[in-house]
């Protein structure tokens, strides 16, 4: 049985909150657990065969639990240092020390994290992030390239990953 | 929650089961480290726990997700089945240039040549032979005997 991209597109918006969720339950990393939603929904896209039409919400929870128990299992996980190239794309402590509200809100959290990183990465982070802006939409309206700002976005996430390990675990 | 007896009560039900005060606990991140991977092993092989788990969280209790977060995993499957689909090709060209070298070299050629055609033993004809000169000797004796009838017949 193959499921055709418009259906499983259905899925992914009606299940994307609820397995980020899951995942950050597990991972307690929002940057980590929205990595493991995405390699849940295209382990869950590529073995939709395997479904057998019952519970997809608790088939896809499944798939979602395994992914969390391979990333908490694995060695890389402990590995959080950056390099020195990688801490220059980060703002200076001292410069965002006014900014730095502790809650316990995870989009707040969000944001301060996004707010620490340096130009170009800081601006794709918190439109994609915070503001809620695509990359298309991005590109179409700096001109930029779709494929610089997803490579942006990428190096964004792993340093947010690193950071927020560093300020919140 | 310590000691691992206790953990396991209170995180696991008489059955095994994940209780309402594991998933709990999960929620307000209040569990261990080897308590979460505990969690993990059961709901991995259990069908009734990640049923329980999916639905143990309220729309409110839940995280936003980024609005690009569909177009993303669309792209992702979009390059995974364009990078399927070059391996296959490249695949399909190397088995059809292997089969075209095999074909017009003198790969074939020389493997059945090499066989050892001398090696079969001739058929054996002693019999088929025997059975022939019976035949023959069977017929001579019938003519012998029509000539004698037809020379009776004449006197």
């Amino acid at each position: 049985m193959v499921i055709q991209r418009d259906e499983f597109a259905n899925y992914i918006k009606q299940y994307e909150r609820l397995i980020i969720t899951i995942c950050l339950s597990f991972t307690k990393n929002y940057f980590d657990a929205e990595d493991l939603a995405q390699q849940t929904f295209l382990a869950a896209y590529k073995d939709y065969e395997k479904f057998q039409g019952e519970n997809f919400k608790a088939w896809l929870t499944k798939i979602a639990v395994n992914k969390c128990k391979d990333y908490m299992k694995s060695p890389a996980r402990k590995i959080n240092s950056l390099t020195d190239e990688e801490y220059e794309s980060l703002e200076d402590e001292k410069s965002c020390i006014e900014d730095t509200v502790i809650e316990n809100d995870t989009s707040q959290k969000i944001h301060d994290l996004c707010n620490k990183l340096k130009e170009p990465y800081k601006t794709v982070a918190i439109n994609y992030f915070c503001k809620d802006i695509k990359l298309s939409h991005m590109a179409e309206s700096t001109g930029q390239k779709l494929k610089t700002l997803q490579t942006h976005l990428y190096r964004s996430k792993k340093l947010l990953k690193v950071l927020w390990k560093e300020e919140f675990m | 929650m310590e000691g691992g007896v206790y953990v396991s009560e209170v995180l696991f039900d008489e059955n095994g089961h994940l209780t309402e005060k594991s998933i709990k606990c999960l929620k307000d991140g209040s569990l261990k480290s080897e308590e979460t991977i505990m969690i993990l092993d059961h709901v991995s092989e259990c069908e009734k726990c990640s049923a329980y788990l999916a639905d143990g969280f309220d729309d409110t209790e839940l995280v936003k997700a980024p609005s690009g977060f569909c177009d993303e995993i669309e792209n992702k499957i979009k390059k995974r089945k364009n990078n399927e689909f070059i391996f296959y090709s490249v695949r399909v060209s190397i088995a059809a240039c292997m089969a075209l070298v095999i074909v017009f070299s003198n790969t074939l050629n020389f493997i059945v040549n090499s066989k050892k055609v001398a090696g079969i033993a001739p058929p054996n004809l002693s019999i088929v032979n025997s059975i022939n000169t019976n035949i023959s000797n069977f017929s001579q004796k019938i003519i012998n005997m029509e000539g004698f009838n037809n020379e009776n017949e004449k006197r």
